[in-house]
C-alpha cells in the first residue's frame, strides 16, 4: 500500500519535473535577459556612471532624475516623441477608410490592393528611411522637383517632423488596414440592412455601426501604437545620423531627438562623447513609467468608447 | 419612353459613381505607396553624376554600375553579400532554436497541468510588457562584462531562450489541437517530448510557418541591436541593415552616392518582398497577434 502511494507521488514529481524542463527555457531567458537587466537598470538610475562598465557606478540617489527634469533636451525629446505620435490617429483614420473600401463585395482586385498596401510595413526601416531621406533632400530630391519648391525639409524645424510623420504613417498604415479589415468582415450585415431600412445614409451607418463595431480593434491598435510610438528611434537615428558629415545632428533645433534616441545618446555617447549611464537609465525608467501611465489611462478610458459584443 | 431611359441611366450612374470613386481612392493610395519604390528603383539606375545634378524622372543613362559598386566594387570595402551573410548567421540559428524552444513551452502550457503553471505563464506575458529601451543598456553592460561586445553572441543568445510572443502565439494554436490525440499517443506509450515532436509540431505547421516568417523578418530588419553590439566592428562584419545605414552616413555631404545607396536599399528589400509575397497568408495571420516592429 505504502509503496504504491510513494510510486504514485514520485511519478507525479517526475511528471511535474518534465513540465518544468519543457517550459523552463523561456522562463530562464526571462530571468537572465529581462529581470536581471531590469534590476540593474533600476539600480543604475540612482548612480553616476561615466563608463560602460557597471562596477564603476557610484550611488547618487535621485540626482539623475533631477538632471533629467532640468535638461531642456529631455523636455524637447518628450515633446518630439508625442508630436511624432500624430501618425497614430492618421494611420487609424486612413486604415479604417481603406479597409472599409476594401470590404465592398462588388470591388474587384481586393487582394491585389491589400497586398500592395501592406508592402511598406514589411520593408526594412533602414531602406525606407534612406529613400525618404533622399526623396526629401533639399537639392537632389524628387519632392522639391515635383512641387517646384526649394525646401530644406530636414534643416527646417517646421518641416522636419511633418516629414517624419508622413514617413511613419506611410510605413504603418498597412498594418492598420489588415487589422481593420479583419474586424470589418465580422460586422453583421443584417445591422447595415436594418439601418438602411430605417433610412440611415452611408455616413450615418459608418459612424453608428462600423465605428462602434471595430472599436475593440481600434483600442488594440491605439494601445500598441502608443507603446510603439513612445519608443520610436530608428527613423530618427538614421535621418539625424550624428556621426555622419551628411547627417543632421539631432535635427534642426533638436527637433529630431526622441526619448529613446536621448537614452541611446546618453548610454552610448555617440554624439556627445561622454557616457552618462545613470541619466540614460533614469530616462529609460521615466519612459517606462510614461508607457505604463498612458496604457493604464487607455484602459481606463476604453470603457467609454469600446464596445464588446457579449 | 424618355422617362424610362432616363431612369435606367440614373440607376447605372448610382452604381458606377461610388464604384469609380472607390477605385479612384484606391488608385491614389496605391500611387502613394508605390511612389517611394519608384524613386528608389529609378535612382538606383542612374549614374553618380546624374543623381547629383538636377532631378530627372528617368535615368538618362541607364546603368547597373551602382549594383556592382555596392556589392563590392567600392573603396569602402562594402559588399552587401557579406553583410547579408552576417544577417543570416545572426538570424537563422536563433530563429530555429528560439521557435523550437518556444513551441515546446507553448505545448506544455497549453496541454499539461502542473503547479504554478498560470503564474509562470503570467511571468512570460509580463516580459512582453517591459519596454526594450530599459533593457538596452543593462544588457549591453552584462555582455560587455562577459567580453562579448563585438561578437554576434549578444544578438543570438537571448532569442535562443525563445520569445514570449512566440510562446503566446503557439499556445493559442496548440490549444486547438484535440486532447484525444495526445491521450491516444500516450496509450501508445509515447512520452510528452515525442508527442510534441511527432504529433504537435507537424500539426502546428501553419502557426510555425507564420512564426518563422515573422521571426526572420524581425531579425532581418533589426537595427538597434546590431548597431549597439557591432558598432566598432569593420563594415563587412555588420548586418545588412547597419552596413547600409553606415554606407549612407559615410558619404561626404554634397557628393553622396545616391544611386549606390538606393541600389543597396533595393537589394535589402528584395528578400523581404519575396518572403512576404510567398507566405502572405501565414504572415497576415501571425501579424494580427503581435505586430512586427519592436
Amino acid at each position: 500500500m505504502k509503496t504504491a502511494v510513494n510510486t504514485g507521488r514520485s511519478r507525479k514529481i517526475k511528471e511535474y519535473l518534465s513540465c518544468y524542463l519543457m517550459c523552463g527555457l523561456p522562463i530562464i531567458g526571462f530571468l537572465v535577459f529581462s529581470l536581471v537587466p531590469l534590476v540593474i537598470s533600476l539600480y543604475l538610475s540612482f548612480t553616476q556612471l561615466y563608463t560602460l562598465n557597471f562596477t564603476s557606478a557610484t550611488f547618487i540617489g535621485l540626482e539623475n532624475f533631477a538632471t533629467l527634469f532640468t535638461d531642456p533636451l529631455f523636455g524637447k525629446a518628450i515633446v518630439n516623441t508625442l508630436y511624432a505620435m500624430i501618425s497614430i490617429p492618421l494611420s487609424m483614420v486612413l486604415g479604417l477608410l481603406i479597409a472599409q473600401v476594401l470590404t465592398r463585395k462588388s470591388l474587384k482586385g481586393k487582394k491585389f490592393f491589400r497586398t500592395l498596401f501592406f508592402i511598406p510595413y514589411v520593408c526594412s526601416t533602414v531602406a525606407v528611411t534612406l529613400v525618404f531621406k533622399w526623396m526629401f533632400d533639399a537639392e537632389f530630391g524628387i519632392i522639391n522637383d515635383m512641387f517646384q519648391t526649394k525646401i530644406s525639409f530636414f534643416l527646417d524645424e517646421r518641416w522636419f517632423m511633418p516629414v517624419m510623420i508622413l514617413l511613419t504613417t506611410w510605413t504603418g498604415t498597412g498594418y492598420y488596414i489588415i487589422l481593420f479589415q479583419a474586424a470589418l468582415t465580422s460586422v453583421n450585415p443584417a445591422l447595415f440592412d436594418a439601418a438602411e431600412i430605417d433610412g440611415a445614409g452611408p455616413i450615418r451607418r459608418f459612424f453608428a455601426i462600423t465605428v462602434p463595431t471595430v472599436s475593440p480593434t481600434t483600442f488594440y491598435l491605439l494601445v500598441m501604437g502608443v507603446i510603439g510610438g513612445l519608443q520610436s528611434f530608428t527613423w530618427f537615428q538614421i535621418i539625424c545620423d550624428p556621426i555622419a558629415s551628411s547627417g543632421y545632428g539631432w535635427g534642426p533645433n533638436d527637433s529630431g531627438i526622441t526619448i529613446v534616441y536621448y537614452v541611446y545618446n546618453k548610454a552610448f555617447a555617440t554624439s556627445t562623447g561622454a557616457v552618462q549611464g545613470g541619466v540614460a537609465a533614469a530616462a529609460a525608467w521615466v519612459l517606462a513609467f510614461g508607457i505604463l501611465l498612458l496604457t493604464v489611462l487607455n484602459f481606463k478610458l476604453s470603457k467609454y468608447w469600446v464596445h464588446y459584443d457579449d | 419612353m424618355t422617362i424610362d431611359r432616363k431612369s435606367v441611366k440614373k440607376i447605372r450612374w448610382e452604381k458606377i459613381g461610388p464604384q469609380a470613386a472607390m477605385y479612384a481612392v484606391l488608385a491614389f493610395f496605391a500611387a502613394v505607396v508605390l511612389f517611394p519604390f519608384y524613386f528608389m528603383l529609378e535612382s538606383s539606375f542612374k549614374t553618380f553624376a546624374e543623381a547629383l545634378g538636377e532631378f530627372t524622372w528617368w535615368p538618362q543613362e541607364f546603368t547597373f554600375e551602382s549594383y556592382a559598386y555596392i556589392l563590392g566594387d567600392n573603396p569602402y570595402r562594402i559588399n552587401l553579400w557579406q553583410n547579408f551573410g552576417v544577417t543570416l548567421l545572426v538570424t537563422l540559428p536563433t530563429m530555429t532554436v528560439g521557435i523550437f524552444v518556444s513551441s515546446l513551452a507553448a505545448f506544455t502550457f497549453a496541454k499539461r497541468k502542473f503547479p504554478f503553471r498560470d503564474l509562470l505563464f503570467g511571468v512570460l506575458l509580463f516580459t512582453m510588457m517591459i519596454p526594450g529601451t530599459i533593457l538596452m543598456m543593462p544588457q549591453y553592460l552584462i555582455f560587455a562584462d562577459m567580453n562579448l561586445v563585438g561578437t554576434v553572441l549578444p544578438l543570438m543568445l537571448p532569442g535562443m531562450f525563445g520569445s514570449a510572443t512566440c510562446v503566446f502565439f503557439m499556445r493559442q494554436f496548440i490549444r486547438g489541437i484535440p486532447d484525444s490525440l495526445i491521450d491516444a499517443s500516450k496509450l501508445d506509450g509515447m512520452d510528452y517530448f515525442r508527442i510534441f515532436l511527432y504529433i504537435i509540431l507537424p500539426l502546428s505547421w501553419p502557426a510555425l510557418i507564420s512564426q518563422i516568417v515573422l521571426w526572420f523578418i524581425a531579425g532581418y530588419n533589426d537595427y538597434m541591436g546590431p548597431l549597439i553590439y557591432l558598432q566598432t566592428n569593420s563594415v563587412n562584419e555588420q548586418t545588412l541593415q547597419v552596413a547600409l545605414a553606415y554606407f549612407s552616413s559615410s558619404q561626404s555631404r554634397g557628393s553622396e552616392n545616391i544611386p549606390a545607396i538606393m541600389a543597396g536599399s533595393v537589394l535589402s528589400v528584395i528578400p523581404l518582398l519575396i518572403l512576404y509575397i510567398a507566405f502572405q497568408k501565414f504572415f497576415i495571420s501571425g501579424i494580427a497577434v503581435s505586430g512586427l516592429k519592436d
